[in-house]
């Protein structure tokens, strides 16, 4: 009987610390999005006045990975583009802030959005007016019927 | 970055400036001054016989190898042996092509200069004593005042001079001399910027005269004219790229939250544009395109804004399209895509300019064997591209100098460029493609339709247009969850816009009323959604 109440007191003891250390976990994090079972990505930072996040990391393993080439002052909404294979998403990355003017101060804010690299964590491309397009099935960013973007290659891939 | 499947032709060929002239041949007693005209050295080029020895990695045609050597400098590509069977991993393949390849420097004739450039003047000229004198001259043509004191002083080396001398040998026929087309003294070339810059082209025409001395030979000429190049059309046409001088003192450094950085405001908003009428009766904009284009302005900024204070390099023109921080980016696909349709101003604003906007294509091949090409273009200035030209841009900008003006070398040329006429045309024209894209887009959870089914009013086009150029990501999904909405009010009401006859406005402007706001809420991010769209409404 007294070995049943332990027992009983231990699983809650420990469901309690696993249930809490999932929040503590999620609270870490102003954003979180899975995008795999390997990998998601968080935002750290959400500004309230502009209704957006930033401070953009990979989470793998538990660990937070920055993401290369996305400037920390610029932000992101929630609406990510994943690309079907996983491997890159495309995220908002707006430009927003206050500049000087001659006389007072005035809000600036220009959209761009960027192709990042998951497994890199690496901004491989960046974009404006074809933000508005879409993955297709192969794994290529396309706008207007505009290939954008494409992974990798089959048999020839070279710069000139 | 565009997509064909077609095969790119080489751009040049080989030794594409290659050019016969008259050869000139040595007459005892006499001088024959055949032709003088003005020139560049250009790069020449050769083909050259290659081979390579290419071993299968995994299959495949012949084809397949024949398309991974292929490139824009070789041709007469051909494989040893030649199966008609597919390839095994193993299969060892000899390719044999030809490659072009630099073959040193060579004189192309040029038809026009930016002031200050330097140049060659070329004489083809058979004789065996005497003196070539060679004098350039202003010609006015329709113009009423000169610009040049004639005969027209340059420098050669750091000389200043009036007449170019060779002495004839009968040991070669073609003398050439590099000068640069500008007096020595900058107070002299100021003057004459300021001359050049009261012409509406900007553009002075000059030609050569010729004079033989200290020679007994007879001395020949063309048609017996010592002046060559010296017809309509003939004459060289110089240009004067100012490269945005003039905005020195009108660049200010401002602040962007720590960032210190350029900025010139502009003066020149969309509704300010001086050839609207222009556009409207030549048909490349319709009235209403005008009016939704001009209701959206204010949110927008001026055609000739430009600056580099945020994550961008640089950010230019009305739709703040951006180098981005790699140096691509839709300001440099803009640019070259001017340059396609005015190659001299591009010359004259950007390239004079040490700014440069390089095509790179890459090639793809998929297992069907076929090709793709995708194209980008990448910005630079003075060799600089990336976060070194960023900090170039930027130095100097710094806490000491907030809000005082501070030269900016790098971004004048820009500023130059997005005041031309023609510039901002293309500007606003890029604006209607914008607006007709966004019209096209398929409002999500309705694959039949797209957002131009639903919005026929300047209102409707103008506030999806505001959208699309703020949240472009957005639009889709946003107008799909207003129209949820609005059907989700309205269940009676047919999900096919074709049907809806005389309630069409109605149902419009209900559908406008929930989009409007919709924008800027929940996950959709848009700033100021609201406001936006009643200033919109209260225009339009």
């Amino acid at each position: 009987m007294m070995i049943k109440y332990f027992y009983t007191i231990f699983i809650f003891i420990f469901l309690s610390t696993s249930v809490s250390a999932q929040k503590k976990q999620a609270a870490k994090y102003a954003f979180c999005q899975k995008v795999d079972n390997n990998y998601a990505i968080v935002f750290l930072k959400f500004n309230k006045a502009f209704n957006l996040y930033s401070s953009p990391r990979i989470l793998w393993q538990k660990k937070l990975i920055k993401i290369k080439d996305f400037d920390e002052d610029n932000f992101s909404g929630v609406h990510l583009d994943i690309a079907p294979n996983k491997k890159y998403i495309v995220m908002d990355n707006i430009i927003k802030g206050y500049v000087q003017t001659e006389k007072d101060s005035t809000l600036h804010e220009n959209y761009t959005c960027v192709i990042v690299d998951i497994k890199k964590a690496k901004v491989i491309m960046s974009m404006q007016t074809d933000c508005g397009g879409n993955w297709n099935k192969n794994n290529e960013w396309k706008n207007e019927n505009k290939l954008l973007f494409k992974e990798g290659d089959f048999l020839v891939s070279k710069n000139k | 970055m565009a997509e064909t499947d077609q095969e790119v032709a080489p751009s040049y060929t080989a030794n594409p400036n290659q050019k016969v002239y008259d050869t000139a041949h040595v007459v005892d007693h006499e001088v024959n001054v055949l032709d003088i005209y003005f020139a560049e050295k250009v790069k020449k080029y050769k083909w050259e016989k290659k081979e390579e020895s290419y071993t299968v990695k995994g299959g495949g045609a012949i084809a397949d190898v024949v398309n991974k050597f292929k490139k824009p400098t070789r041709r007469n590509i051909t494989t040893d042996p030649n199966p008609t069977t597919p390839l095994k991993k193993g299969d060892v393949i000899k390719v044999s092509w030809e490659e072009q390849v630099e073959d040193g420097l060579e004189l192309k004739k040029i038809k026009r200069v930016g002031l200050g450039k330097k140049l060659f003047v070329v004489a083809n000229c058979a004789g065996a004593s005497g003196k070539l004198e060679i004098e350039i001259h202003e010609n006015l043509q329709t113009e009423t005042e000169a610009i040049y004191t004639n005969p027209v002083k340059f420098l050669i080396a750091d000389a200043e001079k009036t007449k170019i001398e060779f002495s004839i040998s009968k040991e070669k026929t073609q003398y050439e001399q590099e000068i640069t087309l500008r007096p020595k003294d900058d107070k002299d070339f100021e003057k004459l910027e300021e001359k050049f810059n009261k012409r509406t082209k900007k553009e002075a025409y000059l030609f050569l005269k010729a004079n033989v001395t200290g020679t007994t030979d007879t001395i020949k000429y063309p048609g017996d004219v010592a002046e060559f190049l010296n017809k309509d059309e003939e004459r060289l046409i110089v240009k004067n790229c100012d490269c945005g001088k003039r905005y020195k003192n009108d660049i200010e450094c401002t602040r962007y939250g720590t960032i210190y950085g350029p900025v010139y405001w502009g003066t020149m908003p969309l509704d300010g544009y001086a050839k609207w009428a222009d556009l409207v009766s030549n048909n490349t904009v319709s009235e209403d395109e005008k009016t939704i284009l001009i209701a959206m302005s204010e949110n927008e900024g001026k055609l000739d804004a430009v600056q580099s204070y945020d994550s961008e390099i640089i950010t230019a023109g009305a739709m703040q399209k951006t180098i981005n921080p790699q140096g691509y980016g839709e300001l440099p696909i803009q640019i070259w895509e001017f340059k396609t349709v005015y190659p001299e101003k591009y010359a004259c604003y950007v390239e004079n300019c040490k700014w440069v906007i390089e095509e790179e294509k890459t090639e793809t091949v998929n297992s069907a064997g076929v090709k793709t090409i995708t194209l980008k273009y990448k910005a630079s200035y003075d060799g600089l591209t990336g976060d070194a030209l960023k900090s170039k841009i930027r130095e100097g900008f710094e806490k000491s100098k907030f809000k005082s003006k501070v030269e900016c070398k790098p971004m004048e040329p820009i500023i130059n460029l997005m005041k031309d006429e023609d510039y901002q045309k293309k500007q606003i024209t890029d604006f209607i493609k914008r607006l007709n894209s966004a019209l096209a887009k398929t409002p999500t959870g309705y694959s039949t339709t797209s957002i131009s089914d639903f919005t026929k009013s300047n209102l409707g086009k103008a506030t999806v247009l505001d959208h699309d150029v703020n949240r472009p990501g957005h639009v889709k999904n946003c107008f799909g969850a207003a129209l949820d909405s609005f059907f989700a009010a309205n269940p009676k009401v047919s999900k096919s816009p074709a049907d809806w006859g005389t309630n069409f406005a109605s149902n419009e402007s209900k559908i406008l009323e929930l989009y409007g706001p919709l924008r800027g809420t929940g996950d959709y991010t848009m700033t100021n959604a609201t406001k936006r769209y009643n200033d919109l409404k209260a225009k339009l």
